[in-house]
C-alpha cells in the first residue's frame, strides 16, 4: 500500500474515532439528561398533584376532574390515583404518541421514564395515591433530533477535516513524489536532479541523490572528454583536422557496402605535387599552413553537403566522399580556387601546384577499383598541367529521375503499401538474437524493382515523406511481432522526429498494442537525434512509457555529444561500423570503444556493433565490451 | 458513623450518638408503641429546640439525624426526621410512617410547623409524634394541630447520587440522599 493511502487511511480512522467517540458520549449524556428530567417532572406533578387534591373537597366529581384536568393538559402516558389499599380509584392513559423515532433507536437508547408518586391526604387520614407517568416520546424525539444533528455535524466536519486532511496530504505529497519521480528516473536511466524540497527527511534523500547524479555526471564528462581525445587520436590527422587514412577507409567501405548507404555517390582525391620542396624551400611552418588551409577548404565543403567525409590520406592526398553526390564540380572548382589561392599567397610555387581527380560510383563498387581508377585519373590530370582537374570515366547511364518523378514513386508506393521490411539478426555476445533490424524496402513500381532504405530515404527527406514511411515500418514491425517474432528494431529518419505530429501517431499508433511495446525496438541514426535533440528527447519522453527500447544508431562520430544522453533514459547505442572495421588490428579504435562502452554501461546502455565484416572482428568485440553485434559475419539462424 | 460525627463536630456528641445507637439497639426487638415512645423520648430529651438560621446560618436547613445529635439542637423538621429515620432503623414500615406539614396553633398564635405520623394501618388515627407536645398522642386529640401535606420517602425517585443533578433536587431529596451518605437507607 502506498504511503500516500496509508495516511489517508489514517486521518479517515482518526476523524471516524473521533467523531463517533463524541457522538456515543453525547447521546448516552443526553440521554441520562433527558431521563433525569422526566422523573423529575414526574415526581413534582405528582406532588403538585396530591397537594391540590389534598385541600379540595374529596367527591369523585372534584377527583376526576383534577386528575382529568392534569392529564388533559399535560403530556401523560398514565396518572392514577390509588386508595390506601391500593385499588384504582381513578385512572387515565394514552397510548403512546407514534412519532417519528425509528424503533431500532428507542432500542439502542432506551429511556426510562420513573413514576411520579405523591400522597393525598384528608386531614390525618390518607385518602390515596397520585401515580403519574409522563409520555417518553418528547424525550426520544428531542434525542433523535440531537443525534441526527450530530451525524449532520459529523458529515461536514468529516467532510471539511478530509479536504483540510487532503490538502495537508498533498503538501506532503508534492515533495515526496518530485523523490521518487527522480528515483524512477534514475531507474530509468535519466539522470536527472530536482530542487530540494522543504521536508527535513526528504531534503537530505534529495540531496544525497542529487549529489550521486552530479558526481555520476561529472565523472561522466571527464571521461567522455578523455575519450573524445582517443578518438580523435584514432581517427584524425592531426593537423588538419580531417579524418585519416585508415578511417576514411573505413568509411569509403560503409558507404560502398552499408545497406541504407545512398546508392551513388562521388569521390575526389587532391595531390599536392611538390610537398617536400614547400617544406625545403619555405619551412616547415609554410608546408603546414598549405595543409591547413586545404583541410579548411574541404571541412566547408562538408559542411554545406550531410554525410560528406573528407580525409588526408597521407602526406600530400587528400580526399573527400561525396555520398549521395553524383555531380562533383562545385567541390572540384571550390578546391581549385583553393589551391590558386594559395599560389596567389606565394605558398606554392605555380609550375608545382596539385591535381584532382573525381570519379563517380555506385553502391557496393569495391573500394579498392575505385581507388585504382581514380588513381590512373589523377596521372591523366598531371598531364594537362601544374593545377588541372580530371573526371575517371564512367559507364553511369544518366537516367537521374526529378524530384517530381520521385515523389511519385514514393507517394504511389505509400498509397499502394508496396513496402515491406527485410531483416539483419543482431546478436549478443553467446549468439543469442537481441532482435532483428529490419530496415524498409520499397517496391519502385508495381512487380517492379525493390529498392534499398540508402536510394529512396534521402530523396524522401527532401520531400518530407518520410513521416509516412517511417510509420509504415513501425507497423509492419508490430505486425511482425504480433505474428511471433520475438524483437524487431525499426530505424526511424531524423526528419520524422523532428516532425510533431509523426511522435504523436507513433505514440498512438504503438499505444494500441501496448502488449507488443516491450518487443519493439526503435532507433534514430546519431545524426537525426543530435540535429533535432529537443525533438529527440520529446520522441524519448513520448514513448518510453510505452515499454518501448529507444536507441541511437551510427553512433560515434559525434561522440562527444555523449554527455547529452545521460538524462533521456534510452536503451542502447548502435555504434557506427567505421569504427568496428578491422577492430581487431586497430589500436587505437580498440582504445576508444573500449572506453565508449564502458561509459555507455555506466549509463546501462546496452552496446551494439554495427556492419561486423569479419570473424575476427565479432571475436574482439566481447572484450572491448559489446553486448552484441549485427553485420554480414553475424550468423544468420 | 462515628467518626465521621467526630471529625465534623468534634469529640462533644460521641455520648448522645452512642446512647442513639443503644437506644435503637435495645428498640429492634420490641413492640411498635415501643419503638415509637423511645425514639420521641429519645430525641425530645437529649436534642434542644433551636431555630435552622442560629444552629445553620441559613434560614430553612434540613438535617439528617448524625447531623441533628452533633449539634445537639434541632428546628421541628429536624426532629421529625431525626425520629423518622429512627424509627426505620428499628424495622418500622416506611408506609406506616409520614411527615406532616401542620397548621399550629401556638399560645394563641398560628405557626407552620412538622410532626411525624404514625398510622397503625392506613385508614387509622396516627398517632403524633412532635417535640411542642412531647408525649405521643393521637390525632384526633391533637386539635391544636391541622394537617395540610404529608409524604414519606415510599415510591419517591432519590436521584443518581450525581453530582450535576443536584441543583435539581428538592429539599426533601437533598436530605434522602446525604442521610444516604451517612449509612441510612
Amino acid at each position: 500500500m502506498s504511503l500516500f493511502r496509508q495516511l489517508w487511511l489514517a486521518v479517515i480512522a482518526g476523524t471516524i474515532i473521533a467523531f463517533a467517540g463524541s457522538l456515543i458520549v453525547s447521546m448516552v449524556t443526553a440521554r441520562q439528561y433527558l431521563e433525569q428530567q422526566l422523573a423529575i417532572k414526574n415526581s413534582d406533578n405528582a406532588a403538585s398533584l396530591a397537594l391540590s387534591m389534598s385541600q379540595l373537597a374529596k367527591d369523585p366529581i372534584t377527583i376526576e376532574l383534577q386528575v382529568a384536568a392534569v392529564f388533559d393538559s399535560g403530556q401523560y402516558a398514565s396518572v392514577q390515583v390509588i386508595d390506601p389499599e391500593g385499588k384504582v380509584m381513578m385512572e387515565r392513559t394514552s397510548p403512546p404518541d407514534a412519532g417519528n423515532v425509528p424503533d431500532w433507536f428507542m432500542r439502542v437508547f432506551p429511556i426510562e421514564s420513573r413514576l411520579g408518586q405523591a400522597q393525598i391526604s384528608t386531614g390525618w387520614t390518607q385518602f390515596g395515591t397520585v401515580q403519574l407517568i409522563s409520555h417518553k416520546q418528547f424525550a426520544y424525539q428531542e434525542l433523535w433530533n440531537g443525534g441526527l444533528k450530530l451525524i449532520l455535524w459529523f458529515l461536514v466536519g468529516g467532510g471539511i477535516m478530509g479536504l483540510l486532511g487532503m490538502k495537508l496530504l498533498q503538501l506532503i505529497k508534492r515533495p515526496l513524489d518530485a523523490v521518487v519521480d527522480q528515483a524512477q528516473a534514475i531507474s530509468e536511466r535519466r539522470f536527472i536532479t530536482i530542487p530540494e524540497p522543504h521536508t527535513l527527511e526528504l531534503k537530505s534523500v534529495a540531496r544525497a541523490m542529487n549529489a550521486m547524479v552530479e558526481r555520476l555526471k561529472a565523472i561522466f564528462a571527464e571521461e567522455a572528454a578523455r575519450l573524445e581525445q582517443v578518438r580523435r587520436e584514432a581517427t584524425q590527422d592531426s593537423l588538419t583536422g580531417l579524418a585519416n587514412r585508415a578511417y576514411f577507409m573505413n568509411q569509403l567501405d560503409a558507404a560502398l557496402k552499408d545497406d541504407d548507404a545512398a546508392p551513388s555517390g562521388s569521390l575526389l582525391i587532391l595531390r599536392l605535387t611538390d610537398l617536400a620542396g614547400i617544406n625545403k624551400r619555405a619551412g616547415r611552418e609554410a608546408a603546414d599552413e598549405v595543409l591547413r588551409r586545404i583541410g579548411k577548404a574541404l571541412s566547408e565543403i562538408v559542411a554545406k553537403t550531410p554525410g560528406a567525409a573528407p580525409a588526408r590520406l597521407n602526406g600530400a592526398d587528400f580526399a573527400l566522399l561525396l555520398p549521395g553526390v553524383d555531380d562533383p564540380t562545385a567541390p572540384a572548382e571550390k578546391l581549385l580556387d583553393t589551391l590558386r589561392d594559395l599560389v596567389a599567397a606565394d605558398l606554392m610555387e605555380p609550375g608545382k601546384v596539385g591535381h584532382i581527380s573525381s570519379g563517380h560510383y555506385r553502391h557496393g563498387a569495391s573500394a579498392g577499383q575505385l581507388l585504382a581508377h581514380l588513381d590512373a585519373t589523377l596521372a591523366t590530370a598531371e598531364g594537362q598541367g601544374a593545377l588541372a582537374w580530371a573526371r575517371a570515366e564512367s559507364n553511369q547511364e544518366k537516367g537521374v529521375a526529378s524530384n517530381a518523378d520521385w515523389k511519385k514513386l514514393l507517394e504511389g508506393a505509400i498509397a499502394s503499401q508496396r513496402l515491406r521490411l527485410i531483416e539483419f539478426p543482431v546478436a549478443g555476445n553467446s549468439g543469442q538474437m537481441l532482435h532483428l533490424e529490419c530496415p524498409l524496402r520499397l517496391q519502385a513500381t508495381e512487380n517492379g524493382e525493390w529498392l534499398t532504405a540508402g536510394s529512396f530515404m534521402p530523396m524522401a527527406s527532401r520531400l518530407a515523406l518520410t513521416s509516412d514511411l517511417d510509420l509504415a515500418a513501425a507497423r509492419l514491425a508490430l505486425e511482425r511481432i504480433a505474428a511471433g517474432t520475438p524483437a524487431v528494431a525499426v530505424n526511424l529518419s531524423g526528419e520524422s522526429i523532428f516532425d510533431a505530429t509523426f511522435r504523436n501517431r507513433l505514440q498512438i499508433l504503438i499505444a494500441n498494442r501496448k502488449d507488443l511495446a516491450p518487443r519493439l525496438w526503435l532507433e534514430v541514426s546519431e545524426v537525426g537525434a543530435f540535429r533535432h535533440f529537443e525533438e529527440f528527447r520529446a520522441f524519448c519522453n513520448a514513448l518510453r512509457p510505452l515499454g518501448c527500447r529507444l536507441g541511437i544508431e551510427h553512433f560515434g562520430r559525434q561522440f562527444s555529444e555523449i554527455g547529452r544522453l545521460h538524462d533521456i533514459g534510452l536503451d542502447y547505442l548502435k555504434v557506427d561500423g567505421s569504427f568496428i572495421r578491422d577492430i581487431d588490428k586497430q589500436p587505437g579504435n580498440q582504445a576508444f570503444v573500449k572506453g565508449l562502452c564502458g561509459i555507455a554501461h555506466n549509463i546501462g546502455l546496452t552496446v551494439i556493433a554495427e556492419g561486423v565484416q569479419s570473424a575476427e572482428e565479432l571475436a574482439a568485440l566481447p572484450e572491448l565490451g559489446f553486448d552484441g553485434a549485427t553485420g554480414p559475419a553475424v550468423p544468420r539462424k | 458513623m462515628q467518626q465521621s460525627v467526630m471529625a465534623r463536630f468534634g469529640p462533644g456528641p460521641i455520648t448522645v450518638l452512642r446512647e442513639w445507637q443503644q437506644m435503637l439497639g435495645d428498640g429492634r426487638s420490641g413492640a411498635e408503641a415501643d419503638k415509637l415512645r423511645k425514639a420521641n423520648d429519645f430525641f425530645n430529651r437529649r436534642i434542644a429546640f433551636d431555630d435552622d438560621i442560629t444552629i445553620w446560618g441559613q434560614s430553612d436547613y434540613w438535617a439528617t439525624p448524625l447531623e441533628a445529635m452533633g449539634k445537639g439542637r434541632a428546628d421541628c423538621e429536624d426532629f421529625s426526621i431525626a425520629k423518622y429515620y429512627s424509627l426505620l432503623e428499628m424495622g418500622i414500615p416506611v408506609a406506616k410512617l409520614r411527615l406532616v406539614y401542620v397548621k399550629a396553633q401556638l399560645n394563641g398564635a398560628q405557626q407552620a410547623h412538622m410532626v411525624l405520623a404514625y398510622y397503625a394501618s392506613p385508614s387509622a388515627d396516627p398517632l403524633v409524634l412532635d417535640n411542642l407536645v412531647t408525649d405521643i398522642r393521637p390525632a384526633s386529640r391533637r386539635t391544636d394541630l391541622s394537617p395540610i401535606f404529608s409524604f414519606n420517602s415510599a415510591g419517591l425517585w432519590q436521584g443518581t447520587g450525581n453530582q450535576s443533578s443536584k441543583s435539581n433536587l428538592s429539599r426533601w431529596q437533598d436530605l434522602l440522599q446525604r442521610a444516604r451518605a451517612e449509612g441510612f437507607q
